[in-house]
């Protein structure tokens, strides 16, 4: 185990798209930290760049448009950004790993289940077919498929979304990596499923001491499973911090203002709290803060500079120029 | 405890089915989609109906308003039977039934500016004689949106979508109906937006005074905007209850599933998540008795065999459950 005990340290990332529109600035100065075992969400609504960071993370960007420039992405204490795409292949088929949103799009329709499984587990171990198709069953045997050996001879449309889920986390743990990297993996499932995919998550990290990276929207789906949060707005992470802090202690306003706009499932309200405007563009962003534009705690200084991320109190980083909690800097 | 009495909306027996190719010999099956559903709203009633994807949400909301035909069943509007209306006089319904549908990035034309739009129902419905009155009403539908006049010229495609859900709508009240079917009005949209549409759906419910269905699969939303929630699984409604007491006391095996596996954003309060065995069964080959007995923890023998009742428990709440 490396020192501190950090499984991914993201340094200052600075992703921007070339497009025909103009240049898109969609990370800026994205900074954030995992420790192994530990279940980081990071949040946002659409457009904040959680998909750019998970892709620059596992460098799976495409190059062009998207362009790195600047930042690191240490893992266990070496910058993936330096590898070479041969180590890169490697690194994803051992240690990271990564789910999608929609799983149709990530496992191939013209292959069995069987097939898929047994290809990528032969391509990074070197066993029989026989072997690797032992293996693929334990690995759908461990998220509780039924019938793991039916399952195996079918086709990616003729499971339901659940289990195709099922069968693309099963995949992703094939290989045991280190780091899972969940991009809205429940999204397009039902909440029952939902419940059934997270708790797959929780009990992977127990059994396998799996990192996590849980991308989402959905401040429940953080709160249930994550010891920690990044809370990303229009490409910047606008507060970082342990899961209690975060939520019960949001130092940022944007944070706090959508805390405040989910309807609550456990008490009548007679109006839901508002952010007011829309997210920026990020071809033209607003100057300064990105958010000040929608803030009701502006200051003069956030329209002139971009407030640094800081670690404000201990363990709670928050990029704010006036943050709540009575903490001026 | 129910301040609406007078029905204006009577579903009996209702069924949908839908033909579909199944397997890989390609045969032809058919599907229920809503099967069997009966229940009324009252006029000035808000009513959730909630449940998984593909349980027949849509389907039933697109057949209150009269955009499908049901395959057998009644549907009773104001006191009228409209289930099998057609031609002129299924479209002079529209004037009272309406619909906003979920993706409000392809329920507006995009060829027509925002007043084109708006204008289209006035004119088929001849409600204003001059063109300047056209606009008026335009404008004041789009401003009790929390649009402005500047919008009225420019098109879908330059609007946010919030704003697109807001012109849709202000489509679907500037003719006054009686009764709206809001299909997942926010589904699409953020958490910021999504309170933004679910405040203005809530103040507009005052001053237009309509009736209306509240499609949606998140429980919070439907908690916030309505009074009652019917609970539907695999083309069957399962539950209703009033709101408040839906969410204190769930009754049916499914609605305790459901809400249990809602994540609740308060990280003191984790669900004990727990993995287990299992799919929800396909609509192609329902389980013979209760759609619900195999991921049920009641089962018993009697599930398999016969479809429990909806039958009233308690004044006001429904459940279709032999172990209730
Ligand atoms: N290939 C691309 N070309 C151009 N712009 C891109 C590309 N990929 C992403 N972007 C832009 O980068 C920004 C961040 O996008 P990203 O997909 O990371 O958002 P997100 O937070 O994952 O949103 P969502 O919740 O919708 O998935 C957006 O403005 C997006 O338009
Ligand atoms: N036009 C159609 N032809 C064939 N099958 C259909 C048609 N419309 C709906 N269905 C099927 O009927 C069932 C119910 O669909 P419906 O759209 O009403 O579900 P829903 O509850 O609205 O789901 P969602 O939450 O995903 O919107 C599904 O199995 C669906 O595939
Ligand atoms: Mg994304
Ligand atoms: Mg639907």
């Amino acid at each position: 185990m490396k020192k501190n005990g950090k499984i991914l340290e993201v340094q200052n990332l600075k992703v921007y798209f070339d497009t025909e529109e103009g240049i898109v600035k969609a990370l800026e100065d994205v900074s954030f930290s995992l420790k192994r075992s530990e279940i980081l969400g990071v949040i946002g609504e659409t457009g904040s760049g959680k998909s750019v960071t998970a892709y620059t993370i596992t460098r799976l960007l495409p190059q062009p448009p998207g362009m790195i420039l600047e930042g690191k992405v240490l893992f266990e204490g070496e910058d993936l950004l330096k590898k070479s795409e041969n180590e890169m292949l490697d690194i994803r088929g051992e240690k990271i790993s990564m789910i999608f949103q929609e799983p149709m799009t990530a496992l191939n329709p013209v292959f069995t289940v069987e097939e898929q499984m047994t290809d990528v587990i032969s391509y990074h171990e070197k066993i029989s077919k026989k072997q690797a198709a032992e293996k693929a069953i334990r690995a759908l045997e461990l998220v509780k498929i039924p019938d793991p050996s039916l399952v195996m001879k079918k086709y990616p449309h003729e499971l339901s979304g659940g289990m195709r889920q099922r069968v693309m986390i099963a995949l992703a743990l094939s290989c045991e990596p280190e780091l899972l990297i969940a991009d809205e993996p429940t999204t397009a499932l039902d909440v029952t499923i939902q419940a059934q995919i997270l708790a797959l998550i929780l009990e992977m990290r127990e059994k396998l001491g799996l990192s996590v990276i849980m991308i989402t929207h959905n401040f429940g789906i953080v709160s249930e499973i994550c010891d920690s949060v990044a809370v990303m707005y229009a490409g910047n992470i606008v507060e970082f911090s342990s899961i209690y802090n975060v939520f019960e202690n949001p130092l940022h306003p944007y944070t706090e203002g959508l805390l405040k706009a989910i309807p609550p499932l456990d008490k009548d309200v007679e109006s839901l709290n508002v952010i007011p405007g829309v997210v920026p563009n990020l071809i033209h962003p607003p100057s300064g803060c990105r958010f000040h534009p929608r803030c009701s705690r502006k200051l003069d200084i956030c329209e002139k500079k971009p407030p640094k991320l800081v670690e404000l109190t201990d363990g709670h980083f928050v990029a704010c120029h006036n943050p709540l909690g009575g903490g001026k800097r | 405890m129910n301040q609406y009495n007078n029905p204006i909306i009577e579903v009996k027996n209702l069924l949908k089915e839908f033909d579909v190719i199944k397997g890989f010999w390609a045969k032809k099956a058919k599907i229920k989609a809503v099967n069997d559903v009966s229940f009324t709203i009252n006029e000035g009633e808000a009513v959730g109906l909630v449940g998984e994807s593909g349980c027949g949400k849509t389907t039933t909301g697109r057949i209150l308003v009269r955009l499908m035909e049901p395959t057998a069943g009644k549907i009773i509007f104001a006191g009228k039977d409209i289930s099998i209306l057609k031609g002129n006089k299924l479209k002079q319904l529209r004037r009272e039934l309406q619909m906003v549908f979920q993706d409000p990035f392809s329920s507006l034309n995009p060829r027509m500016t925002v007043y084109d739009i708006l204008k289209r129902p006035l004119e088929i419905f001849k409600i204003a004689k001059t063109s300047e009155e056209k606009k008026q009403i335009a404008l004041k539908a789009l401003q009790d949106v929390g649009l402005k006049s500047e919008h009225l010229t420019r098109y879908p495609h330059e609007f946010s979508g919030g704003q697109r859900q807001r012109i849709a709508i202000a489509r679907a009240l500037i003719l006054k109906p009686r009764f709206v079917v809001l299909d997942e009005p926010t589904s699409a949209l953020d958490v910021s937006v999504q309170a933004q549409i679910l405040n203005l759906l809530r103040n507009l419910r005052k001053e237009y005074s309509f009736t209306y269905l509240l499609i949606s699969h998140d429980l919070s939303v439907v908690r916030f905007l309505s009074d009652k929630i019917m609970v539907m699984y695999m083309g069957k409604l399962v539950e209703v209850a009033p709101t408040s007491e839906l969410f204190k006391e769930p009754l049916h095996p499914y609605t305790k599933l459901l809400m249990s596996s809602i994540p609740n954003p308060n990280p003191r309060n984790r669900k004990k998540l727990k993995l287990i065995e299992g799919d929800i069964p396909s609509l192609l080959n329902p389980p013979p008795g209760c759609f619900f007995a195999p991921r049920c923890p009641l089962r018993t023998p009697e599930c398999d065999k016969t479809f429990p009742k909806l039958r009233e428990v308690k004044k006001g709440h429904l459940v279709a459950c032999f172990k209730v």
